[in-house]
């Protein structure tokens, strides 16, 4: 009993391809077949058949494999983050309300929630509001909340201080996010009367 | 018996050069020097682009660009917040000292969560022309590129970029 094996081998080189001639043999005794083109590999019929398939199937697979054998590829992640840029809506101002004077010295205090402390020996009347903003930004990013002071209030040449407190000094983002600003004043004895304004600088970053 | 002993010597350098045709099938580098290359290339991302942070001003959109040499990040348009920007870097294994050649494409397409876009262009490596592995078969290189912000464009941006390493 003896069997012949008839194959045909293909490998890929960056020169094109290169089609080994088929194996024959059995055992020890296989060896390279001299005939290295297709239409001669063989001439049986049936096995013919076999090997111009097998050839038809390197062939294909030698194009798709094409000359990248030896080729690399590799995938590298890029990423980068850009942000809205932040916008801050003062929606309130901070009011001390209307105050009446003492001849000690003393303070008024408006929480950042609003709430009023009135200090010895002043009267303290009217509509009092902690100031308030609106800011607008990217969900889900921090941002810090810094508030200028003391601020100083004038009124011609005449003037009062007030130190100021934020209800945040950071915040993540919701979409829908405020924070109010409070604020003492320091009323001094016989202050003199009059409309006290003065102006303050908030900044929110990511 | 002689003549069979005799024949096997004969027929096993046959025997182990077909054996050696069909396990060892060196590249050739080029038909004119006949170079064999029989380490394939590989290539391992050690570190991935990051352009890191910047805000848009309202309008206009912008880019980031990082340097593929120096890692230098340049912000036009926007408003640099930092962040962790760094250049990418890879490392390429293969056949000592031969010669390779490293294709990035010409442009990627990064998206953020909400379906925004934004291309990253003139994706560069830091290597020369005439780029080799070293004696031990390494070459470690650096890349950058440029991100094109269309205007409204924000979110987290993220896209994948097809590093090519081949012999020469």
């Amino acid at each position: 009993m003896s069997a012949v094996i008839v194959s045909a081998a293909f490998t890929a080189s960056r020169n094109g391809l290169d089609m080994r001639p088929p194996l024959k043999g059995s055992g020890a005794a296989r060896t390279w077949g001299p005939l290295p083109l297709l239409d001669r590999v063989n001439k049986g019929t049936t096995m013919n058949t076999i090997t111009k398939a097998l050839a038809i199937a390197g062939v294909a697979a030698v194009a798709l494999a094409g000359t990248a054998a030896y080729a690399a590829t590799g995938t590298s992640g890029a990423s980068a983050t850009v942000l809205k840029q932040v916008t801050l809506i003062k929606t309130s101002d901070l009011n001390f309300g209307t105050i009446v004077n003492s001849t000690a010295a003393s303070t008024v205090t408006i929480s950042p929630l609003g709430t009023k402390t009135c200090g010895t020996g002043l009267v303290c009347t009217g509509t009092v509001t902690a100031a308030a903003f609106g800011i607008s930004g990217t969900k889900n990013q921090v941002v810090t909340i810094t508030v200028s002071g003391p601020v100083t209030l004038t009124s011609g040449t005449d003037s009062m201080t007030a130190t100021l407190l934020s209800s945040a000094s950071s915040r993540t983002l919701t979409g829908t996010d405020s924070f109010n600003v409070g604020g003492t004043l320091n009323v001094a004895a016989n202050q003199p009367d009059g409309i006290y304004t003065g102006a303050f600088n908030v900044t929110v970053d990511y | 018996m002689r003549s069979l002993a005799l024949a096997l010597l004969i027929a096993l350098p046959s025997v182990a050069q077909a054996q050696c045709r069909l396990c060892a099938t060196p590249l050739l580098d080029g038909a004119a020097n006949g170079v064999t290359r029989t380490r394939p290339l590989t290539i391992e991302v050690e570190a991935a682009l990051d352009l890191g942070k910047a805000a848009s001003r309202g309008s206009g959109g912008g880019s980031i660009t990082i340097d593929e040499r120096t890692g230098a990040r340049r912000v036009e348009g926007l408003i640099d917040l930092g962040g962790f920007a760094i250049k990418g870097t890879a490392l390429l294994t293969g056949e000592p000292l031969a010669q390779v050649r490293v294709t990035l494409p010409g442009s990627v397409r990064m998206t953020a969560p909400d379906g925004s876009e934004a291309d990253a262009v003139d994706l560069r490596t830091d290597l020369p022309p005439d780029a080799r592995l070293g004696a031990d078969g390494l070459l470690r290189f650096g890349f950058g590129g440029r991100l094109v912000v269309p205007d409204g464009a924000v979110g987290d941006f993220r896209g994948r970029i097809a590093i090519t390493a081949d012999y020469e």
